[in-house]
C-alpha cells in the first residue's frame, strides 16, 4: 500500500513530527474517555473547540506536507490529506464531493465513528466524529490556500449513530476571531536527558530498536488495530488544545479540580487499556518479557515502550513495590501548554499522571504478568482495591520546572 | 427506603460517576453532601436520570 504523506521526523526526547506537527500514539479507549469528559458540561462550547483544534492541526500538517511533496493543485493536496488521515489511523476520507465552495466529505471508515463504540460499551446520543469534521475542514482550507478556520463542518451522517458511511457537510465561513493556531513543536527542553535507570534488566535501547521495526500505520481501512486496542497516531496539539481549553473553561465553576481529576482518569483508562494491551501482547512476549527478571522490570519495560509513543522521555527515578517516581522530559502536555498559553501556575500533565498510576496498578495489584482479561470487571477490581496507586503531580515543565515529575503511591 | 449518595455512587467507581454527574448538572455542591443521609426523592430522581445519561456512550 503506497501512501503519499508528509515527512516524518524524529526529534529529541522521543518526539515524532509529521510535517512539523508533533504526533502521539493513543488508543480508542483514551479517545473515548477524553471526549466523553470534555462533552459532559453543557454550555462550554467544547464541540466547536474539538472541531477547530482538529482543523488547525490538520491544516498546518497538510499545508507543510503539500510543500514537501511539491503539490499545488487542490486535488493533489486533498489526496495527501486523505493519505495522511489513513496513515495516522483515523480511517478513510473521500473528498470527491467537496470543492472550494464546500460540499460533502465521506468517511467510509472512521476511528471516531466506529472505534469509540467498542470502548463505550453503550450507544451514543450524539455524533462522535468531531475530529473528522475538523480534519475535513482544515484539509479543504489547506487545499484551496485558505486560512485554517475557513470552513464550518457539521455531521450529515454519523457512523457512531449507526450510519453505514459517515458524511460531513462543509460550508465557507469567516474564520472566527479566536480561532486556535496550532503551535507546531512548541517550546521544548534543552540539554540532555539522564540515561535509563541502571536498576533494571531491561535494555531500553533494544526495546526501542525492536519497536522501530513495527509498522504502526493505518491498514487498508485506515485503522490501526494493535495490542488489543485501536490506535491512532494523533496530533499532540489537538489533545492539548481540547484538554486545556476544557480546564480553562471550567475555571470559576467550583469544579476545576474535579474536571482535572477526570482528565487524570482518562489517562488512567489509557494506561489500563493500552499499557495493559501491550503487556499482554505477542510483541511484549517477544521483545520485553524475556528481559524481565523481576516484577520491577515490568515497570521499566513498559516505560521503555512508552518512550516510543511520542509522549516525551520517561525516566524511572525511584521504584519500590509501593511507590514510583517518574520524571518526564518534554511531556507533550507541558510542551503543548507552553506553546499555547505560556507558563502555567498549575500542574498540567494529567495524561502522564494517570499513566504512571495506571502502570503501577497493572503491575502490582493488577498482576498483569499473570495475563488477566482486560475487561470492565478487572478494571473495577483494581480501581476499588485498597492496594491501588494514586498519582500526584510534583513538578511540571509547563510551570517552569526542568522536567515533569509524577509520584504514584499506594 | 430513601436512597443516599452512597447508594447512588458506591465506592471509587461511584465517586468518579458522581464527578461526571456533578459536571453534567453543574452541581459542585454534590461533593459535599453527606454520604449516608437520605436524599430528597426529587433529587434522587434527577440524579438517577443523569446517571443514565452519563452511562450512555
Amino acid at each position: 500500500m503506497t501512501r503519499e504523506t508528509g515527512d516524518v521526523t524524529r526529534v529529541d526526547h522521543g518526539r515524532t513530527l509529521m510535517s512539523g506537527e508533533p504526533l502521539v500514539f493513543h488508543c480508542n479507549h483514551y479517545n473515548y474517555w477524553l471526549q466523553k469528559t470534555l462533552l459532559l458540561p453543557e454550555g462550554l462550547g467544547m464541540r466547536a473547540v474539538i472541531r477547530d483544534a482538529a482543523s488547525s492541526a490538520a491544516h498546518a500538517m497538510i499545508t507543510q506536507a503539500a510543500r514537501e511533496r511539491g503539490a499545488t493543485e487542490p486535488a493533489e493536496i486533498l489526496r495527501i490529506a486523505a493519505d495522511c488521515f489513513s496513515a495516522l489511523g483515523f480511517g478513510t476520507m473521500d473528498f470527491s464531493g467537496a470543492g472550494e465552495a464546500g460540499g460533502a466529505v465521506r468517511t467510509p471508515t472512521s476511528h471516531y465513528g466506529q472505534c469509540l463504540r467498542m470502548a463505550s460499551g453503550a450507544d451514543f446520543a450524539e455524533p462522535q466524529e468531531l475530529f473528522d469534521q475538523g480534519y475535513a475542514a482544515g484539509a479543504l482550507a489547506a487545499a484551496h490556500g485558505r486560512p485554517a478556520g475557513s470552513y464550518a463542518a457539521r455531521s450529515e451522517a454519523s457512523q457512531s449513530m449507526g450510519a453505514e458511511v459517515g458524511e460531513i457537510a462543509l460550508a465557507p465561513r469567516e474564520t472566527p476571531a479566536d480561532f486556535f493556531t496550532a503551535p507546531g513543536r512548541g517550546p521544548h527542553a534543552a540539554g540532555d536527558v539522564p540515561p535509563q535507570s541502571p536498576d533494571t534488566n531491561v535494555d531500553e535501547g533494544a526495546v526501542l530498536s525492536a519497536l522501530a521495526g513495527l509498522d504502526l500505520s493505518g491498514n487498508e481501512e485506515g485503522l490501526l488495530p494493535r495490542f488489543g486496542v485501536i490506535l491512532t497516531n494523533h496530533f499532540a496539539n489537538f489533545y492539548d488544545r481540547i484538554s486545556f481549553e476544557f480546564v480553562r473553561r471550567m475555571d470559576g465553576t467550583g469544579m476545576l479540580d474535579m474536571a482535572e481529576e477526570l482528565l487524570v482518569e482518562a489517562g488512567y483508562r489509557c494506561a489500563f487499556n493500552t499499557f495493559g494491551g501491550i503487556m499482554t501482547s505477542a510483541e511484549w512476549d517477544a521483545v520485553v518479557k524475556p528481559q524481565c527478571k523481576t516484577t520491577e522490570d515490568w515497570v521499566h519495560g513498559m516505560v521503555a515502550v512508552a518512550n516510543a509513543l511520542g509522549w516525551g522521555v520517561w525516566r524511572v527515578h525511584e521504584l519500590t513495590p509501593s511507590r514510583l517516581v517518574v520524571r518526564i522530559w518534554d511531556d507533550y502536555e507541558s510542551t503543548g501548554y507552553l506553546g499555547m498559553y505560556g507558563e502555567s501556575d498549575r500542574f498540567v500533565s494529567h495524561l502522564a499522571a494517570g499513566g504512571v498510576a495506571g502502570l503501577m496498578n497493572l503491575v502490582y495489584p493488577g498482576r498483569i504478568a499473570e495475563r488477566p482479561t482486560l475487561d470492565a470487571e478487572y478494571y473495577a477490581r483494581i480501581f476499588e482495591s485498597p492496594e491501588r496507586f494514586e498519582p500526584r503531580g510534583v513538578k511540571c515543565m509547563a510551570s517552569g520546572d526542568a522536567y515533569t515529575e509524577v509520584v504514584a503511591e499506594r | 427506603m430513601q436512597k443516599t449518595m452512597e447508594d447512588l455512587f458506591p465506592g471509587n467507581m461511584g465517586r468518579m460517576l458522581m464527578i461526571r454527574v456533578m459536571l453534567k448538572l453543574r452541581m459542585p455542591d454534590l461533593k459535599d453532601m453527606p454520604r449516608t443521609e437520605p436524599l430528597d426523592p426529587s433529587l434522587v430522581s434527577r440524579l438517577e436520570t443523569t446517571i443514565a445519561q452519563v452511562q450512555l456512550g
